[in-house]
């Protein structure tokens, strides 16, 4: 599909991705390396997979702000300068909606394979199940930046708002997972708490995600161009 | 068959009343002009149509089928009337594209083909980033045309271009109609209006408040020719009777020896005129016919 191309090569256009492509792989390569030491550092429960473990953390703490900071735009920005009004003449606001989403996601997954191809050069064993759960993550933080780009009409606010977010994210995620206060509840929303243990959970992820891509569905479809 | 047909369609921003319930039908292969001042409605009217706008009531359908629906997305071809593109991007490139989105495949040179026609051939692997606005005005009716949709709807096409750019597209705009596609514009002027549409509809305060051919509506704003015409010196032996006939067509009539100026009801009038003449041996050099512009049809009300 035509968009999901031009989004796919888009990002891969620009000199952040490049840059964060570079740190994306850097620390992957030095976490498998130095996993071995940093292990008895992090105290990780985890007992098989240290390495590709590495890249989930990475994506963790910081796949919110990668995400957000190269994709906060992705509907917003055609939206307010307006080519978004060619698109809608000629396709379905599903079927653009999709594309984008396509496009963003496929450059993500690649990232992380490649990524994830280079620790298993040390790592030399393949986890399908952690595999997986990464790319969970990814998922629902492609779907959520999808969403950003659909509630916020600016991509000035949304570029703000994705680096503030996309730092906090990750430790609001680790405060609420931690608290007992009566918002804790909220962890139910969050996409660390399915991801706690060594187990099949995380598959909500998906679902989480499937409910805000419905959600940004619903509100792109609203939207005037 | 109706190409475009609409049912009581309203838009509302906020609490104003935009467009205020518009009926209207448009046959296959008319090119159907819409003409209002700033600000009656006419681009929201248009967007509604094109799926850039939703409704707030009404419904309609396009090529027989209720929109919005993917399928009919293909088979039109949209110029908004707000163009911006992708600056980074050549003419080439966005044709592609576009065409790709709307399920089509098109080579480099059916771009070029397309860009020829709209006057870009020289600019076609500029960035569009550089162009001016009439060039992306341009390539917006390019990329409104690349897929060769059976319908075509072009908000303003000919505004903001210079004096020849604006005659190609009109030249373009009749080519298209030759080739059987059906084309909904506006437009401010009049001229081309004339020139290019069979029918027109005048949209006022979100409303349709006149619609008909060209024809009909001037009829029916004025009824009256005023006529001019310059002839041969009447033969003397019967420039009585001459003059008596047609003083007998109309009562309005001014006199010099090699010009007559008359006031008919009717075009008929004209051809008996020609006959008479005929007959009488009097040669016609010219006939002028001063009918209401379209100005008038449009001022008036
Ligand atoms: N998104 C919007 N929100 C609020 N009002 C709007 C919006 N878009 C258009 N309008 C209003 O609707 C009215 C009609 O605008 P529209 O663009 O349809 O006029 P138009 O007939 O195309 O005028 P023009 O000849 O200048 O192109 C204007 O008064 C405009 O202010
Ligand atoms: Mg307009």
């Amino acid at each position: 599909m035509a968009i999901t191309k031009k989004e796919f090569f888009q990002l891969f256009k620009s000199v952040k991705s490049i840059i964060m492509i570079v740190v994306l792989l850097v620390s992957s390569y030095y976490f498998a390396k130095y996993t071995e030491q940093l292990v008895p550092i992090l105290e990780l429960e985890q007992t098989s997979s240290w390495y590709a473990g590495g890249l989930l953390i990475i994506l963790l703490l910081f796949g919110p702000l990668f995400v957000m900071s190269l994709s906060h735009d992705v509907l917003n920005r055609e939206l307010s300068e307006r080519t978004m009004r060619f698109l809608v003449t000629k396709t379905s606001k599903a079927n653009i909606l999709f594309g984008k989403f396509l496009g963003v996601w496929i450059f993500w997954f690649v990232c992380f394979t490649v990524c994830y191809v280079i620790t298993l050069f040390y790592s030399k064993s393949f986890d399908g199940r952690l595999f997986l759960e990464t790319v969970s993550l990814l998922t629902y933080l492609v779907v959520i930046t999808l969403l950003l780009s659909s509630v916020i009409k600016s991509p000035q606010y949304t570029m703000f708002i994705g680096v503030i977010f996309g730092m906090a994210f990750s430790i609001f995620q680790m405060v609420i997972l931690e608290s007992t206060a009566w918002y804790s509840y909220l962890k139910y929303l969050m996409p660390l708490f399915y991801m706690q243990d060594e187990d099949f959970k995380f598959l909500i992820v998906f679902l989480q995600a499937a409910v805000m891509y419905s959600m940004t569905y619903f509100i792109f479809k609203r939207t005037d161009c | 068959m109706n190409v475009i047909e609409t049912r009581d369609i309203v838009k509302r921003f906020g609490k104003v009343d935009i467009v205020k319930g518009i009926n209207l039908k448009v046959e296959e292969g008319e090119v159907f002009g819409f003409l209002g001042r700033n600000g009656a409605g006419k681009s929201t009217f248009i967007n509604i149509l094109t799926g850039i706008l939703r409704p707030t009531s009404g419904s309609f359908s396009i090529l027989g089928e209720k929109v919005p629906n993917e399928e009919v997305k293909k088979r039109i071809g949209v110029l908004p009337d707000y163009t911006a593109f992708y600056h980074h991007m050549n003419a080439i490139a966005h044709l592609k594209y576009f065409a790709n989105i709307s399920g089509k495949k098109v080579t480099t040179a059916e771009c070029l083909r397309v860009l020829k026609w709209v006057g870009l051939g020289l600019d076609a692997n500029k960035r569009v980033g550089k162009y001016s606005f009439g060039m992306k005005k341009k390539l917006g009716i390019a990329q409104a045309i690349i897929h060769d949709p059976e319908v075509l709807f072009l908000d303003e096409p000919t505004s903001g271009l210079d004096v020849e750019s604006a005659i190609e597209i009109q030249q373009l705009i009749i080519k298209l109609k030759e080739m059987g596609k059906t084309i909904f514009l506006t437009s401010h002027n009049l001229y081309e209006v004339e020139k290019l549409c069979n029918r027109i509809g005048i949209m006022k305060d979100g409303k349709l408040q006149k619609l008909g051919t060209i024809a009909e509506l001037k009829a029916y704003y004025r009824s009256k020719l005023i006529v001019t015409m310059k002839h041969s010196i009447f033969p003397q032996d019967q420039e009585h009777t001459v003059i008596q006939w047609l003083n007998n067509m109309s009562e309005e009539i001014q006199r010099e020896d090699e010009k007559t100026i008359i006031t008919l009801e009717k075009e008929e009038q004209i051809a008996q005129i020609v006959r008479a003449f005929n007959q009488y041996k009097i040669d016609i050099f010219r006939i002028e016919v001063d009918e209401p512009s379209l100005e008038e049809v449009f001022l008036e009300g």
